[in-house]
């Protein structure tokens, strides 16, 4: 494993850049995320109508375009951000569509009749949302949300083609010259995985530790 | 209006079918096989076609018996990995997807009327991270792809050649005059295609470059445009053809290093790689190699042909 052991150094950072993009990106698609939902099951047409466009719009727009356009078509538009921060907004942006989705079925899970008594007990929407609906939403929705941290995970490795130096770029890198496709790959693929198990363990216990015993 | 808007939703499935069927229909025509097959009298340069006629082809002892060119002969096609987006060198044409031109797809040509007596080529599009591995489990029997000679891709492939001598050059943007060569990149931000030899190249030049890969060269010249580095260093050739079609940018100073390409094979096949430094040998003698490299490459520089590198010039080969 002497190819490794000759770069680490270069391989942690990158593997570092990685987990620190999954992190900032994962925490701000749950925020934005819960907004959109929120936006979604509220009673003004406006919003669900915004919150809706938003869902279907990042939902059916493959991650690389908008990748690509934010790189190359925002500095035409006179804004030119460094290229991690802009691979972090994107997979943020995205993400937080599929997040979002993943609230909603959560909030499918609360009753209509609680809905219903809140408003009976005087509680405006922003008190029904905050204190009724989206925290039982939340905790129905854990596993799916660890799923799309997982998938965001992996979507970082799609950073790599707009020259952001990642986990997947660098093990591009080590690949040219010491020419072992499958070996390196198969190594960057179990690093994947572990960070993938590492988050699908953790929504599993947090899952447990936010149920409501009934 | 209820009625029209009946009248709409169910025109739009038959609007779609009719769509779809013609869609269908076009495509059938256009391209009878789904894999792009070389084929040179669709070929626009004809000024190769007469290099095409008269091609070499290769004696019925030079194929020896179980031998790898034996059974690329028996299967009738040659398998070749090349890229489909290379300008100069690789380039599929968009208009016409069975006509991939440019250095390397030509000589990919020349190679496979040598074995075959036709130019029949089955183009396998590689990624640069899968060269090594698409020869050794025998998806494709020869890698045209500016594959670089180097002594540690000679440990999992074998090169045949070098075929062609390059170099690394650097382009800046027109108005840029602090930059004059490689010397001056100490750090600065330079932008190089992802999976050439300058993502190398550079830290050992510069070692306090900083460097930023995009998977394309046309990403690449916009990311440069566009001030997302101070410098962009690739092939000499490809910045050259770039430079004459951008007015936005230019090269500056000599190339820096120098790049062998070689054909790769898989390892330890030393019958397959001296028949191909055989056909090597013969088009480099009877002026084939010249013809296509100004048909190609040479189409971009104002420099007078070169001088095809010698066989086994170089560590690797």
């Amino acid at each position: 494993m002497n190819i490794f052991a000759d770069s680490a150094g270069p391989l942690l950072s990158a593997l570092g850049t990685t987990i620190m993009m999954a992190v900032i990106a994962g925490v701000a698609a749950i925020v934005l995320g819960t907004i959109v939902t929120a936006a979604r099951i509220s009673p003004i047409p406006v919003l669900r109508g915004i919150a809706f466009v938003y869902v279907q719009f990042f939902v059916n727009v493959p991650l690389l375009v908008l990748l690509i356009l934010a790189v190359f078509a925002l500095p035409d538009a006179g804004l030119l951000l460094p290229l991690t921060p802009t691979a972090i907004i994107v997979l943020a942006l995205y993400e937080a569509a599929y997040v979002a989705e993943a609230i909603r079925s959560g909030v499918n899970t609360v009753g209509t009749g609680q809905i219903e008594a809140s408003r009976a007990l005087g509680f405006t929407l922003v008190q029904t949302l905050r204190l009724v609906v989206v925290p039982q939403a939340l905790r129905a929705a854990v596993q799916p949300i660890g799923n799309v941290m997982i998938a965001l995970t992996m979507n970082t490795a799609l950073a790599a083609a707009i020259g952001v130096v990642e986990l997947t770029s660098e093990a591009n890198k080590l690949n040219l010259v010491q020419a072992q496709p499958i070996l390196i790959f198969s190594v960057a693929g179990l690093v994947y995985m572990a960070l993938a198990l590492i988050i699908g363990l953790s929504a599993g216990r947090i899952e447990k530790r936010v149920a409501i015993k009934r | 209006m209820p009625s029209t808007r009946k009248t709409l939703t169910r025109g739009i499935p038959l609007l779609a079918i009719t769509v779809t069927a013609a869609l269908a229909f076009s495509a059938c025509s256009s391209d009878s096989s789904a894999v792009p097959t070389s084929n040179p009298t669709s070929s626009a340069s004809n000024a190769l076609s007469s290099v095409y006629s008269n091609a070499a082809v290769a004696s019925a002892a030079d194929l020896i018996p179980d031998s790898t060119m034996a059974k690329i002969k028996a299967r009738g096609k040659l398998i070749v990995a090349e890229a489909l987006d290379a300008p100069l060198l690789s380039q599929q044409d968009p208009s016409n997807p069975d006509n991939v031109e440019g250095f390397d797809a030509d000589l990919a040509k020349l190679l496979a009327i040598y074995i075959l007596g036709t130019p029949s080529v089955e183009i396998i599009p590689p990624a640069s991270e899968t060269r090594e591995a698409l020869l050794q489990n025998g998806t494709v029997d020869v890698v045209f792809n500016t594959y670089t000679i180097t002594t540690e891709r000679d440990a999992q492939v074998d090169f045949a050649g070098p075929y062609l001598q390059s170099g690394l050059a650097v382009a800046v943007k027109s108005d840029n005059t602090s930059i004059q060569s490689v010397s001056d990149l100490g750090g600065k931000t330079v932008i190089v295609g992802a999976n050439t030899p300058a993502v190398t190249a550079v830290p050992e030049q510069q070692p306090t470059a900083k460097v930023v890969s995009f998977a394309t060269d046309p990403e690449a010249v916009l990311a440069l445009t566009q001030g997302r580095g101070d410098a962009y260093v690739q092939d000499f050739t490809l910045l050259a053809s770039d430079a004459a079609s951008n007015k936005a940018i230019k090269v500056v100073g000599q190339p820096f290093t120098t790049e062998s390409y070689g054909i790769g094979l898989k390892n330890n096949d030393t019958q397959f790689k001296s028949f191909i430094n055989a056909w090597l040998t013969k088009i480099e003698a009877s002026g084939d190699w010249a013809k296509v490299w100004n048909a190609t490459l040479g189409s971009a520089v104002t420099s007078s042909t070169p001088t095809p590198p010698a066989i086994g010039s170089v560590p690797g080969s």
